[in-house]
């Protein structure tokens, strides 16, 4: 069985895929990668399948010794990994030898990177899943953030990733990108809630004109604000009930909180407003400190924006395919 | 009944502005319904008390559905032709299904159960025979993997949140929130007043579904002994 070993931990490195579906009426979190795009072109990369499980790092990436020659695809936030003290490209296919040592090292623009293997981390799935549900103490590697001396099992590449891996990908300067900006004032695109009526007016007009500053208090779970207070224009009896990726609650504090990835499947304070699916892969990428203009869109507008960021992506991966078939034809 | 979007990606179904058994029973037909006559894109939906929510996804749907009407159009439509499909029918009043949860009440598993004795002038052994009594309906599962929802607590037995919460309330805490009851599936911190615990798993990671319990079902705490508490346990 393939597998490497974890070196230097990095920090919150664990093993995600798309996501656990189809529990949260248990309540269970669906979990999975923070930002699908880069885990998924990382998975192309190195001719995986979209969903398979990668490795997700925030702030510091892993060192690991590959134990076997392996294919491998660093994506996401900006950093300067080394292959055994070379520096090495990300958004590439890059090809490890037995007893090499990567090291991802610190990230310089973004907040979470991805590490993909051909074949994918190959740990047992839990309920259709390999991501790690901390909490449950389930998925992923045994169902916690990778420690030192850990050994993830790789699975089976593709047959493309086995041609491309026949010699070492070229270092000739190529690499693919999803051309995203983390710098400056971040303009976040959000459908209104049913509740938004019931804010005062003075708050709906904060909410819309005003920035907001994500705090050091942020994390897998979602990202809590700083800026103009919102309120609700009177008290409401609200029962808990289904929130998702992207929901935007005002607890009494008054300062909103972003609920991402490993939100609770339910939750009970007045919703404002809630993120644009094509919005919240960038939005997880913003470390602490950025800040955020928020954009009223209609729900059409929305749907027409995901699908158009689907069709996007599906280009891409055909661009990356095509490439790595021309990197095994130019072998053969 | 309306239909509400909640984002982009899903779409609630709302059934009543109220904690009541028979909106919970209304949501629990309708997904039982559902559950036979799916869409083709959708992904999961999540019960609360007045309402349930349905996730799809877009490009699904609108591949194997109309190509040129929006999603949450098509998924809308859908439901509330559901909907009216099912009132059509014959009422089958579903049975529901009682869950016995032995609890150990007091003593090291139940540190406030003094406390709520005192507080509500009631005998300690009168606040067992209150709080294991009733039949109590689960509404939602949220918060943690397999943590009830719980509705039907005796009034005289509300009692509000703790001052200070605990940093490490133990699997199988029962406790009392406000109007609350409810049993921790997993070590959490919190703020409950905690009187007894059960020797049954909330969250069972290797059984699916992996939670004892489910939305609809009735509950009955019955009171034990520690001994019993431990032979149960040893038991598993």
């Amino acid at each position: 069985m393939m597998a490497f070993t974890v070196i230097q931990k990095g920090f919150a490195a664990s093993v995600q895929d798309l996501g656990r579906t189809g529990y949260q009426r248990f309540g269970m979190i669906v979990g999975g990668v923070m930002d699908p795009p880069s885990a998924k072109l990382a998975n192309w990369l190195v001719a995986n399948p979209s969903s398979t499980a990668v490795i997700e790092y925030s702030f510091m990436g892993p060192t690991v010794l590959f134990t076997e020659d392996t294919l491998f695809a660093i994506t996401g936030a900006e950093c300067r990994p080394k292959l055994d003290n070379r520096a090495v490209g990300i958004g590439r296919p890059l090809l490890a030898r037995e007893g090499q040592i990567l090291s991802i090292g610190g990230l310089a623009s973004g907040s979470r990177g991805y590490f993909a293997v051909a074949g994918g981390i190959d740990t047992d799935p839990w309920f259709n899943s390999r991501s790690t549900y901390e909490r449950a103490k389930q998925g992923g590697f045994k169902g916690r953030p990778l420690m030192e001396q850990d050994r993830l099992p790789v699975g089976r590449p593709s047959s493309l990733a086995a041609g491309v891996m026949d010699d070492p990908v070229p270092e000739d300067g190529w690499f693919f990108s999803l051309r995203r900006s983390y710098q400056g004032v971040q303009t976040i695109r959000v459908t209104l809630d049913t509740l938004w009526p019931r804010f005062s007016a003075e708050s709906r007009n904060k909410f819309l004109r005003s920035a907001y500053r994500v705090t050091a208090s942020s994390d897998r779970m979602g990202y809590r604000l700083e800026g103009e207070n919102l309120s609700l224009e009177h008290p409401l009896e609200l029962y808990s009930e289904a929130v998702t990726n992207g929901s935007i609650q005002v607890p009494r504090s008054g300062q909103p909180i972003i609920l991402l990835t490993d939100h609770q499947s339910t939750g009970g304070y007045p919703r404002i407003a809630q993120v644009a699916a094509v919005d919240l892969p960038l939005l997880s990428q913003l470390p602490p400190g950025s800040v955020l203009n928020f954009k009223k869109i209609t729900v059409l507008q929305a749907e027409q924006l995901f699908l158009k960021q689907a069709e996007r992506l599906e280009l891409l991966q055909k661009r990356v395919t095509r490439k790595l078939e021309s990197l095994r034809a130019g072998r053969h | 009944m309306k239909i509400e979007p909640f984002g982009e990606l899903a779409v609630r179904v709302i059934f009543g502005d109220r904690i009541d058994p028979v909106i919970q029973q209304k949501i629990n037909q309708f997904t039982a319904f559902f559950d036979r006559h799916p869409f083709g894109g959708f992904i999961e939906y999540v019960p609360a008390y007045t309402n349930v929510v349905f996730y799809y996804d877009p490009r699904q749907v609108i591949a194997y559905g109309k190509k040129d009407l929006p999603a949450q159009q098509q998924v809308v439509d859908y439901l509330l032709g559901l909907l009216e499909r099912m009132a059509e029918r014959k009422k089958q009043e579903k049975s529901r299904r009682t869950v016995h949860i032995p609890v150990c009440y007091g003593g090291d598993f139940g540190p406030d159960l003094r406390e709520v004795a005192d507080i509500h002038n009631l005998s300690v052994d009168e606040v067992i025979a209150k709080h294991s009594e009733p039949e109590y309906l689960v509404y939602m599962l949220g918060f943690a993997p397999g943590f009830p929802f719980l509705g039907g607590l005796p009034e005289e037995l509300a009692t509000p949140r703790r001052a200070a919460p605990r940093v490490k309330i133990a699997a199988g805490s029962v406790g009392i929130a406000g109007r609350q009851t409810g049993a921790y599936p997993l070590d959490s911190p919190g703020g409950w007043q905690i009187i007894g615990r059960t020797p049954l798993p909330l969250f069972t990671p290797d059984t699916d579904p992996p939670t004892l319990l489910m939305a609809g079902d009735l509950v009955k705490f019955d009171p034990i002994t520690e001994q019993e508490y431990k032979r149960t346990k040893e038991r598993r």
